[in-house]
């Protein structure tokens, strides 16, 4: 067997984990808070593919410029949701994702 | 095995432990240092794909201030983000789920396998001794990149201000004199301003 | 050929033994009670009793600095790269950089005028 690392199907293989256990994590979980982190968990696997690739065709670095905006947007996005979260819990003084229920009542 | 792949394999045990302590925390303040783990084991990775610069950017933005921001929230929400113990689900309901999310995580990793077994390219080729510094990310950012990196800033400029909007909804309307319930008070139940050293925290003290 | 990783694995390598040594050496050398009763697990006498619950609330005003750090924070890795390849670039990139600021100062005039960074 070849050494690991050094083939980009390695990198699909855990970035294909990491998402799909963000993507569990964001449906199974109630917090809204750990909703968020699943979030995070998501965008990282993703990242992760965009930097292998970009190791895979090297002639540009196309891959990690694209990385390093998703980078900027996941820290604008933590911002917003963080934020929407806080005026969530001062609306019901809950963190359970099943009490954002307004609109369907 | 070489050397990098027990780095490689050391990472991606940090990444995976990492998701997974996130996934299954009841504690919101280990999800966050779970999701600590997963961003610097992806960190290291990067270190192994030749993306130095982006390394040090996953750890000063994600690790530095994405995480931060996690962890300021939790502290402003106190012991509210605790997830409540949901009791009302039905053993059926349970085994159902459990035997979905198995399936979905076994079907990914069997396709993936599936994928890596019948590869017969995707070997990382050679590069060049810049390959990823930050110099040649620079370079391309500040050349073909550059309609989106202003964009970028018009996207945090919009966040902050919504994000400003969103946290202090009603602060004008409510007057912030110590005689009066705070905006805080009001919406989050309790005494938040920062204690009395002098007074004695008791148990019947709300908190 | 760069090899980052190498210095980061033994970074890693001695952080995680000597982490280890450590606590095994406590453990080998320390003398404690083998005994494990209600006295050995209450705070020293030199310690008060804590009570109360440790996770207290934070006040939400700090909410609006973290943000304001991270506004900068994504700022600042902009300002590093664009700094460490300005002599490449030519005048364009400098008005650029000062566009980007120029919108992102909008946001801090913002947040001032909102009263947001005003501690009360």
């Amino acid at each position: 067997m070849t050494p690991l690392s050094y083939h980009v199907q390695e990198y699909v293989l855990l970035a294909a984990l990491l998402f799909s256990i963000g993507g569990l994590g964001f449906l199974i979980r109630r917090n809204v808070l750990i909703q968020l982190m699943c979030v995070e968990i998501m965008l990282n696997a993703t990242n992760l593919l965009l930097v292998a690739f970009n190791r895979l065709y090297p002639s540009s670095m196309t891959g990690q410029v694209f990385a390093f905006f998703v980078i900027a947007v996941a820290a604008a996005e933590a911002a917003v949701g963080l934020a929407i979260i806080l005026g969530f819990y001062r609306l019901r003084n809950s963190v359970h994702s099943d009490d954002a229920d307004i609109l369907r009542h | 095995m070489t050397i990098g792949s027990v780095y490689f394999f050391l990472c991606a045990i940090a990444c995976i432990a990492g998701a997974l302590v996130t996934v299954v925390a009841r504690n919101p303040i280990r999800g966050a240092l779970g999701l600590l783990l997963t961003i610097v084991g992806i960190a290291g990775m990067y270190l192994k794909l030749h993306a130095q610069f982006l390394a040090a950017v996953q750890v000063i933005v994600y690790a530095g201030a994405v995480v931060i921001l996690f962890v300021f929230v939790l502290m402003l929400l106190g012991a509210d983000a605790m997830e409540r113990p949901t009791g009302n689900r039905s053993p059926v309901a349970r085994i159902a789920g459990g035997i979905g999310i198995a399936a979905i995580v076994l079907f990914t990793a069997y396709r993936a396998i599936q994928v890596y077994s019948r590869a017969t390219n995707g070997h990382f080729p050679s590069l060049s001794e810049d390959f990823g510094s930050v110099k040649s990310v620079g370079k391309q950012l500040y050349s073909e990149a550059l309609a989106p990196f202003e964009l970028s800033t018009a996207l945090l400029i919009v966040s902050v201000i919504g994000a400003i909007a969103v946290a202090r909804t009603g602060h004008k309307r409510t007057a912030l004199s110590p005689n009066n319930l705070t905006s805080a008070h009001r919406f989050f139940g309790g005494p938040v301003e920062p204690r009395d050293a002098a007074q004695p925290i008791t148990k019947d003290s709300t908190l | 050929m760069n090899q980052a990783w190498i210095s980061t694995l033994v970074f890693l390598v001695v952080s995680a033994v000597l982490a280890a040594s450590v606590m095994i050496a406590a453990r080998i050398l320390g003398v404690a009670s083998k005994r494990r009763t209600k006295l050995t697990l209450t705070t020293y006498e030199c310690g008060e009793e804590p009570e109360g619950p440790a996770w207290l609330k934070f006040h939400p005003r700090y909410y609006v600095v973290a943000l304001v750090f991270v506004l900068f924070d994504v700022e600042a890795v902009f300002l590093f790269t664009w700094a460490l390849i300005l002599p490449d670039l030519g005048m364009l990139a400098i008005v650029d950089m000062f566009l980007f600021i120029g919108i992102l100062l909008l946001g801090w005039v913002f947040a001032l005028s909102k009263g947001a960074l005003r501690w009360q």
